[in-house]
Order: structure tokens, then sequence, then C-alpha cells
């Protein structure tokens, strides 16, 4: 299949890549039908972390379910899903508290893990044709069968629940005032989700 | 640079007061807006990678100041922009290593509290999925381009460079 490799500082290349398998009886491999670039790449992209050559991109990924492990009870084939960047066991302290992006299991010696991102664990990234999903009855998501709000289901992956947990970190209630340092498109979902929560006289701002 | 007004323009779409850094200090920008007062909330977005505004100078804890400043007395901070341990590419020896210069003193005057850390997705997808699906929420507004997965190599270019109204790039494989 085709994927997106990083080659060095400002440069991706696509490539040839083996198709993945399954590998665990929990796991499901998708097909994708849409796959966004997060401004979280580009840092990677930049060379600003140290994400080596050869790493795939891509954390924000949906589809449709192409194939199941034997022990998925939740997902079938044809299924219509989004992953959630984070990727997580969903059996330690962590993730039994709701903060699957700080799991203690998925990714040894580090909390959390994702697909296609420097230091969050061998799990290659989703801009590809497909992409396995570990844990598969807990890390997808199903969607309503159809193509329908396809453009609005792939910013579940990542960018809207980052921006509304934002606004959720940042505990904000209905009538406040918020400022958003940030226009991009996180900063918008963050804006948005403010917004969502009945906050006012937010601003927003965007910083070069 | 032009890409700023499209960006202000999309937040201003859905109800949200632009402010745009190249009209002065945001801090004052922000409290003026507010007769003299500061905000309750303050989310960072931007992250390790901020800059000044008029000088364009890598400035890694500059929004981290400017909360602190523009935040009111027991306030909260939201950060989810991003920050890493390890910067290959800092401008300092001590960005180098994810260590920043923030006036904590000042943080603590304030009584002011924080909230950090990557998103966990699954704590709200399904909630979010479900005000898409009753029609409450209509997140793909930001949504700029769609284009096939072999031109991502051309999509990386223009979304790194802000051209071309290059803001949200999906991949079609």
């Amino acid at each position: 299949m085709r994927a997106v490799v990083y080659k060095g500082p400002f440069k991706v290349g696509i490539e040839q890549v083996p198709d993945p398998k399954i590998e665990h009886p929990n796991d499901a491999i998708i097909k994708i039908t849409s796959t966004c670039i997060c401004g979280s790449d580009l840092h990677m992209y930049e060379g600003r972390t140290v994400a080596q050559p050869g790493l795939r991109f891509g954390h924000e990924p949906m589809g449709i379910i192409e194939e199941v492990g034997s022990a998925v009870t939740t997902l079938r084939k044809g299924d219509r899903v989004v992953a959630p960047f984070n990727v997580a066991w969903g059996f330690c302290k962590n993730c039994e508290r709701g903060l699957t992006g700080y799991c203690l299991t998925v990714n040894p010696g580090f909390a959390g893990g994702a697909y296609g991102f420097v230091a969050m664990g061998p799990f290659p990234g989703g801009q590809a044709e497909y992409l396995r999903i570990p844990y598969a009855d807990f890390n997808a998501l199903k969607l309503p069968q159809g193509i329908e709000y396809e453009d609005d289901f792939v910013l579940l992956a990542d960018i809207f629940p980052t921006g509304y947990h934002g606004t959720e970190l940042a505990q904000v209630s209905p009538g406040e005032s918020v400022v958003v340092f940030g226009a991009g498109p996180v900063g918008a979902m963050a804006a948005y989700s403010a917004m969502l929560r009945k906050s006012i006289s937010w601003t927003t701002y965007r910083i070069a | 640079m032009d890409h700023i007004p499209d960006r202000l323009n999309k937040v201003k779409a859905i109800g949200a007061i632009p402010i745009d850094y190249s009209k002065g200090d945001p801090v004052e920008q922000i409290k003026s807006l507010r007769h003299g007062d500061g905000v309750d909330k303050g989310i960072d977005v931007v992250g390790y990678q901020a800059t000044q505004p008029g000088t364009g100078t890598e400035d890694p804890s500059y929004v981290l100041n400017a909360l602190i400043q523009a935040v009111n007395a027991t306030g909260r901070l939201g950060i989810i922009g991003l920050y890493v341990p390890t910067d290959p590419g800092a401008k300092d020896p001590h960005a180098a290593h994810g260590e920043l210069m923030i006036p904590y003193g000042k943080l603590w005057e304030k009584g002011l509290s924080m909230g950090t850390g990557q998103c966990n997705v699954k704590r709200y997808n399904r909630y979010l999925r479900d005000l898409i699906i009753e029609g409450r929420a209509k997140p793909s507004f930001i949504v700029s381009n769609k284009v096939s997965l072999d031109n991502a190599p051309m999509a990386y270019d223009k979304f790194d460079k802000r051209i071309d109204g290059y803001t949200k790039v999906i991949l079609k494989p």
C-alpha cells in the first residue's frame, strides 16, 4: 500500500510499504477514507523533534473496517469508524479514569501512545491506504453508515476533541470570558468548543 | 502575511472576536476589549514554536507569559499547545531541554491554575460525534482542502508555509 513517510526536514514522500496485518486477536484493519494533516505533524516535518527519517506520519484517520481479529466483539467488516489519535490498551489505572492519552501499558516506559508520532510507540501512521487499529473494540469509535458528515467525523480523531480538551483543562463555564491564543485549526476548535460551552466575550488570536 | 486574515475570518465567522497581533500587544488589546479587565480563562493552542509579535523572534514561553498577564487572578489556563522535552532546533540551551522562562511568581501571586497535556480523545469523541449527528456542531467549517494521498508532499509544503489557503487538509487515499 501507499503511505506518507518522513524523509528528513521539510521532506515527505509517498512510499510503497507492506499492508498492515492482524497481529493480535483484538486488532482491526481499516481501509482509510479520510485522513488529515495536523499542525503537530509540522513540528516533526520541520525537524523540530527527534523524529527520524522513515517514520510514517498520520494520526487523524477514519475509514471502513476491512478485517477484524478473532476476539473483536463490537465491530465487523464494513463498519465505518474513526480512530482517536491516542492508542490506548484500556486497562491501566490512567485508562480506567478516562485518561487514555496517558495509557501506561501501550508504550512501555512512557505514558501514552499514538499513530505516526515521535516517542509515541511503534504504531505506523494513518496517512496511508490502510491502518491497523490495536485493541479495536476500545480504540475505534463507530459512526453511522454512509458518507454523510465525513469531513466532520474525521475531525473527531484529534482536533475537535483536542480543542474541546483545551476548554476542559481551563474548566470553561457558561458566561465566562475566554481567550484562545492561536487561531489555526485547533485554535478554531477550541474557540468553537468554548462557544458550545456557552462562554462569552471570548477572543482569539493568531500568532505567526 | 496574507494567511492571517483568512484564519481570523474563519474564527470570526463562528462568532469569536478576532484579535490581530500585528495591530498591537495582544494582552493590551484583550484588556482594551474588556474595558480594562482581563479574562476568566485562557487557552494556549500555539505551543513551543511561538514567536513574538512584531519581531517574529521565536520565543517558546511567549504564550505562557501572555496568558499569565491576560487571565484574571484565580483564573485557569488550559495548555494544549505542544511542548517537548527535547527540541533539536531550539535557539537557546534551556529551550533545547524544554526549560522555559515564565513568571512563576506572578502565576502564584494571582492564584492561577493550569491544566496541561494532550487530549484524551475517548473522553469526548462519542459525545462530540452525537453533537455532529444531531446538527448541534459542524466542525468541518475549518476544512480548507481535500487532496489525494499522492499529493501529500505538496499539501505538507503549502500547509507548512500557510499559503494558498491551506489550513486544514484532508488526504483521500
